[in-house]
């Protein structure tokens, strides 16, 4: 992941396009009403809500209206984001997921013909669905191996579930599948699934836990 | 068990399932009605149960959405009236106020406990200077419980309001391709400006050669937060006070530098965190 070691760090001309304001100020001027608070973080995240929808959706025409009504709802409702509930960019993930559910359950109402089924052929490729990969902003050495830091985190945290238990919250999470959609589509009782979603969770958050050290208030 | 008769521990693992909208639709209002109450621990461990549920979108592979998607965004900002309430300023992390909301909430049942015990004493023993002795007995000992209790509730509420304080922040620190063992942690204590390091697993430095701890600033400065030797166990800690002025900081890294530090960084990157990914 982070092959280069050793790096020269006196300048760095490409982040001088990039808005050094960070996600919590952004989010208090878009608050306010600054446009360019919005442009700067559509320009940063963006990618990663586009392909969030993507992976809900499977429909690039979709993912991108979702991905815009996100935006324009971080706008419209700034009044809505609660600092003290996390990071402005988990809150936007979140907005994301449930707006391409909302889509995805509207287009199964309309057009019955995709069955869970299919959708579970889908999620055995994982995150495949995402194409077109754009690179995270020019970032440079010391930001790039901490953006892989943690997503590695959340890579490693996952592969420590059994792939039933990942393929279960997958298909819960990205699919939006109810527990009965997804047993009847891998063909096994509600009470495994149920407790393959379960087990999966918390494994979960055991091991981002055990990384984070701060999820655990206990 | 029924969510109402559960304890906090137990509910903990049900916030998990209830952040992923994975629950009946019965224990999900138990819950609900639960965290309504105000109950702080469980709305630690609601809040971590998101953390760890936002934190699945970050596996995959950012795809960009056309330019279209950006300009039709940007013509419906200019066009259309917004909702958003008119903006209350929010006060900077230091000077938030820890909220006191929840420790009066906990104290209420037990000083309603007390009250009741008292009028019901008062009503058993008005009569008699030697039950009169007796209920004044008892209050000065309800008393001291009320106090006890006080100190006790403070006490937790101090150390929630520590552990939820946006105050606090703690930044994660993984070691990179030249040291996938090493760990690292940092506590930023915004209010008192202060970064509590933490570092495990981390190999010898090599002769001639140190650790130091960088601020790395959203445009890509780097603030030199002192250098550190490492103990036979790997082990490191660090206290750093943030210079005045450097009021962002996007990334915590450590490289391995000459003995005495240097003033920007010139050897390899063995620990990186990125701050603006909190998930306390």
């Amino acid at each position: 992941m982070h092959s280069e070691t050793c790096v020269g760090f006196a300048t760095d001309e490409r982040r001088t396009l990039q808005d050094s304001r960070d996600d919590h100020t952004l989010m208090n001027e878009l608050a306010e009403g600054d446009t360019t608070a919005l442009q700067a973080l559509f320009d940063r995240h963006s990618g990663q809500v586009m392909a969030l929808c993507l992976r809900i959706l499977r429909d690039r025409a979709r993912a991108e209206e979702v991905t815009g009504d996100v935006f324009w709802e971080l706008w419209d409702r700034a009044d809505r984001y609660r600092p003290d509930r996390g990071a402005p960019l988990a809150y936007v993930l979140t907005v994301a997921r449930s707006r391409a559910i909302d889509r995805l359950r509207s287009i199964r109402r309309e057009e019955p013909t995709g069955s869970a089924a299919d959708v579970a052929e889908g999620s055995a490729d994982g995150a495949g669905a995402a194409v077109g990969g754009m690179a995270m902003h020019d970032a440079g050495p010391f930001e790039s191996a901490a953006a892989s830091e943690l997503s590695g985190r959340v890579r490693r945290a996952l592969a420590g579930l059994s792939e039933a238990e990942r393929r279960a919250v997958e298909m819960s999470f990205f699919d939006g599948l109810s527990h009965g959609e997804i047993a009847s589509a891998l063909s096994e009782p509600l009470g495994t699934i149920k407790s393959r979603i379960r087990q999966g969770l918390l494994r979960l958050r055991d091991a981002l836990s055990n990384e984070y050290g701060t999820m655990g208030t206990a | 068990m029924s969510p109402e008769r559960m304890t906090c521990d137990e509910r903990r693992d049900r916030l998990m399932l209830y952040a992923a909208d994975a629950l009946e639709a019965t224990e999900r209002a138990a819950l609900a009605a639960h965290l309504a109450s105000g109950c702080p621990r469980c709305a630690g461990s609601l809040a971590e149960a998101e953390a760890v549920i936002a934190h699945l979108p970050m596996t995959l592979e950012p795809v960009a959405p056309s330019p279209g998607v950006r300009e039709a965004l940007l013509r419906r900002v200019a066009t259309e009236p917004r909702a958003a309430t008119p903006f209350i300023p929010m006060p900077a992390p230091s000077e938030r106020v820890p909220r006191q909301r929840t420790s009066r909430d906990w104290l209420r049942p037990a000083i309603a406990a007390v009250a009741a015990a008292l009028v019901t004493a008062v009503a058993l023993t008005i009569p008699g200077a030697r039950a009169r002795r007796e209920l004044l007995a008892h209050v000065a000992s309800q008393d001291r419980e009320i106090t006890r209790l006080r100190e006790a509730v403070e006490a937790s509420a101090e150390t929630v309001r520590v552990l939820r304080s946006p105050a606090v922040r703690v930044v994660s620190l993984s070691g990179t391709g030249t040291q996938p063992q090493a760990a690292g942690r940092v506590f930023w204590d915004t209010s008192r400006r202060t970064w509590h390091f933490y570092a495990a697993s981390l190999k010898a430095p090599g002769p001639g050669r140190t650790y130091q701890l960088w601020f790395i600033t959203p445009k890509q400065e780097k603030i030199s937060a002192g250098t550190f030797d490492v103990d036979a166990q790997g082990e490191a800690s660090v206290e750093v006070t943030i210079p005045p002025g450097l009021d962002a900081i996007a990334v915590a890294a450590v490289t391995d530098e000459p003995a005495g530090g240097s003033p920007q960084p010139t050897g390899s990157i063995h620990l990186a965190g990125a701050i603006a990914q909190k998930s306390s």
